[in-house]
């Protein structure tokens, strides 16, 4: 019992130890000068009840503000200015005291870029996203109105009053290139090699070496990142100086393989990005890449990464690599719209996952003039055999080149393609002029068997491709692993000329006939690389880089970051969103302002008593 | 002098809040040869006079608890404006605004001072000394505050 009175005084004796008196009225949550108060004592106060009251705290006078009982005091070392605070005002020849606040301009300039206004994902004023005349312009559709949320942004504006300076760090952009001489991404590259990167897949433009982009995409991405501020042309990035490494893994369709894609990680951890973004995807496990991540891991590289724009979950659905390996380098973004609501087309997923960014209406640099030529499939076919004309209703009925001609995509007739057949179709597209040019189309499939398929060739010198063009591909039924028509892209830029032609041949066995083919939606896509065209375009391609910049952006600031302590900086700091919730893995929003102040927590290591 | 350090409660990964026995430290153990006593801080008003008052009737010899800690990599903790605070307390769970605390500013260099010594205190065993650290910046956050860390784990210290 006597054990017990002693406990319970001691913990009375404990608690009641604590001060408990009010602290002072002024806030010490706004900045303000460690080490320092200012002291209004009374104006009855004298000379020397005011340096006593100073002395018997080891405090000094640093000045007077105007008048002598106004005091701009240095406080001992070590002292909290709470503690001080406390003091003087339990000192009753004090009238108040207050922290010596840190005041600094309000008023940031923002970048006077012509696109800046359009760049809702740095400052969204509900402002609405007028295309530059792109192939893909704002998405109104899908609930997803042109036009959002003032407010709904990065806090950009906020993170540039700590920093612009990334030129400290290099971010590889790895896609399909980047168009180096763009007006507002030449002065922001990487000078490491002359071609300020290297291609891995195929021949580039200038040779083999060359990765100058000839699709667009990465160019997107690139300026996205870093696009130049202030210098009158064009938008800006999230990092204004970093420098971008060019490194080229998708073809001028955006393809690329585990070879590609390996050696341009490799590349880019070998030749110092602190930053990667991959704004690509594929659905299925790949060791090697997973490897080359956590190669760059281990180089303190951080990677980021588009979730992809299926609408799916990848956690439990179709997986979307990299975004589902486990590497903690990798930050897996999803896409957001511009009311901060999740991109209609975002894959999400909690354990994959990790952050939105803008990803809807995106105006950034471009490769050069792209123009995409839709074939009406009505006339201008040359075609033997069972081809011909006809249409099909898809939810709407759109023109078909089809064998048999009488295709019926229903496939409730018994309209079927020819026993032993080898019929061609093909047609002459004048491209001449462009740099690069792309064949794409839908085809509807039910060919039975893989001995009867679809080759496809191209001539540039006109007339049957059949007889002395390249083969680009070939297709059977059995290549459609999707639930729809069947999507296909070909590089055909070698066919560049004022008589390209462009052909199907279908050849079938003697044993088993089908419902047949039919090819709709065929267009040809060129492109020209110029320095000065923009477009505004959509997808969690274009999330990742807003992350990858304010990596930089972060890696700059904070030079002696590890890439897990960047990562954990962008993922701890984001905005909480309703849309996010249940979607990734921290369910935020990333928040460039929130990043760059972000502070990890201390960690206490040892301790000793003397 | 007694070194201890800090063990990582495996059920959790973080600092144990209560549990003693998660802290290794040996009494007459000197395993951290040459630990740090850089700094010998004045408590705050209130702190280690106040929060150290005698928690036993038996007469108490006032002590020095030298703390470390990793260094923050963030460049605003590590120039003018930055540093740490380190709160202490008798009392488990104590709002930070009542709990005494000694401020480590940035001062020159490099890093900001990652150990501190708290002179003349009294709190010991039954009840351990409890510690907590935030980081803190000169940077100004979206939400218009000084930029602060986290505040770490409760860390209970028990001296005999």
């Amino acid at each position: 019992m006597k054990n017990l009175v002693v406990m319970v005084l001691a913990i009375m004796l404990a608690v009641s130890s604590v001060p408990t008196q009010a602290l002072a009225t002024f806030s010490l949550s706004a900045p303000h000068v460690e080490g320092e108060v200012i002291v209004h004592f009374k104006t009855s106060s004298t000379q020397t009840t005011r340096s006593h009251a100073l002395a018997r705290r080891g405090h000094r006078k640093l000045g007077e503000l105007g008048a002598k009982h106004i005091m701009h005091v240095k406080l001992a070392p070590n002292e909290s200015v709470q503690s001080a605070l406390r003091f003087y005002e339990n000192d009753p020849g004090v009238d108040f005291v207050q922290p010596n606040y840190i005041y600094t301009t309000n008023v940031f300039t923002p970048p006077s870029d012509p696109l800046y206004t359009q760049q809702w994902a740095f400052k969204n004023t509900g402002q609405t996203i007028v295309s530059p005349g792109g192939p893909d312009s704002p998405d109104a559709t899908h609930s997803q109105p042109n036009g959002g949320t003032s407010g709904d942004d990065m806090s950009m504006e906020g993170a540039w009053a700590i920093s612009t300076d990334c030129s400290s760090v290099i971010v590889a952009v790895i896609d399909t290139g980047v168009n180096y001489n763009h007006e507002d991404l030449a002065g922001n590259m990487w000078t490491g090699l002359a071609l300020h990167g290297k291609n891995f897949v195929g021949t580039g433009a200038a040779g083999s070496a060359d990765p100058m982009d000839l699709n667009g995409h990465g160019t997107h991405v690139a300026g996205i990142i870093a696009a130049q501020a202030n210098n009158g042309k064009g938008g800006v990035g999230v990092c204004w100086t970093a420098q971008i490494m060019a490194v080229r893994v998708l073809n001028a369709t955006g393809s690329g393989t585990t070879v590609d894609i390996t050696n341009g990680v490799k590349f880019a951890v070998t030749n110092g990005a602190k930053v990667i973004n991959m704004s690509l995807g594929g659905s299925g496990f790949d060791q090697t890449f997973s490897d080359a991540i956590t190669t760059a891991r281990a180089a303190g590289v951080v990677v980021v990464v588009a979730a992809g724009n299926s609408s799916t979950d990848v956690d439990v659905g179709t997986p979307s690599y990299p975004c589902n390996y486990t590497q903690s380098n990798i930050i897996c973004v999803a896409a957001l719209n511009q009311s901060n609501g999740l991109s209609f087309f975002s894959n999400y997923g909690t354990t994959s996952v990790d952050v939105g960014a803008p990803g809807s209406n995106i105006v950034s640099t471009w490769v050069g003039t792209s123009t995409k030529v839709t074939d009406n499939l009505t006339a201008g076919w040359t075609m033997a055999g069972g081809w011909g004309y006809t249409t099909a209703n898809f939810g709407s009925v759109y023109n078909l080149i089809a064998n048999p001609a009488n295709f019926d995509a229903s496939q409730s007739l018994n309209h079927l393609f020819a026993l032993n057949a080898d019929d061609v179709i093909y047609k002459s597209f004048n491209i001449a002029g462009a740099t690069v040019a792309s064949a794409a189309y839908y085809s509807e499939l039910a060919l039975t068997s893989a001995t009867n398929y679809v080759n496809v060739n191209y001539d540039s010198s006109g007339g049957n491709p059949f007889s002395s063009g390249t083969q680009v591909g070939s297709f059977t039924s059995a290549d459609n692993t999707g639930t729809g028509a069947y999507h296909q892209t070909f590089d055909i830029t070698p066919c560049i000329s004022t008589t390209c032609s462009v052909g199907f041949r279908l050849i079938s066995d003697t044993s088993t006939a089908g419902y047949g083919v039919g090819i709709l939606l065929f267009s040809i896509s060129t492109t020209t690389p110029d320095a000065t065209h923009y477009n505004v375009i959509e997808g969690t391609s274009m999330a990742s880089p807003y992350v990858a910049g304010i990596a930089a952006l972060v890696a700059a600031y904070n030079p002696n970051d590890s890439a897990d302590q960047i990562v954990s900086a962008i993922k701890n700091s984001g905005v909480s969103l309703t849309s996010l919730y249940g979607k990734t893995t921290t369910g935020r929003a990333v928040n460039a302002w929130n990043a760059m102040t972000y502070l990890a927590t201390p960690t206490l290591t040892t301790y000793s008593v003397h | 002098m007694r070194i201890c350090f800090v063990r990582r409660n495996l059920s959790t990964a973080f600092i144990a809040l209560s549990a003693f026995a998660l802290v290794s430290c040996e009494v007459g153990a000197s395993s951290v040869s040459g630990a740090p006593h850089a700094s010998s801080a004045s408590a705050d008003s209130g702190g280690g006079g106040a929060a150290t008052a005698a928690t036993s009737t038996t007469s108490v010899v006032p002590y020095d608890l030298t703390l470390n800690w990793a260094a923050n990599n963030e460049s605003a903790v590590n120039r003018a404006g930055g540093g740490y605070r380190i709160y202490y307390s008798a009392t488990s769970g104590l709002a930070l605004v009542s709990t005494p605390s000694i401020t480590v500013p940035y001062v020159s260099g490099l890093t900001a001072p990652t150990t501190v010594t708290i002179t003349g205190l009294t709190i010991h065993k039954p009840f351990p000394v409890f510690v907590r650290i935030i980081a803190f910046s000169a940077l100004v956050t979206k939400a218009g505050a000084t930029a602060t860390s986290v505040v770490s784990n409760e860390f209970p210290i028990l001296v005999p």
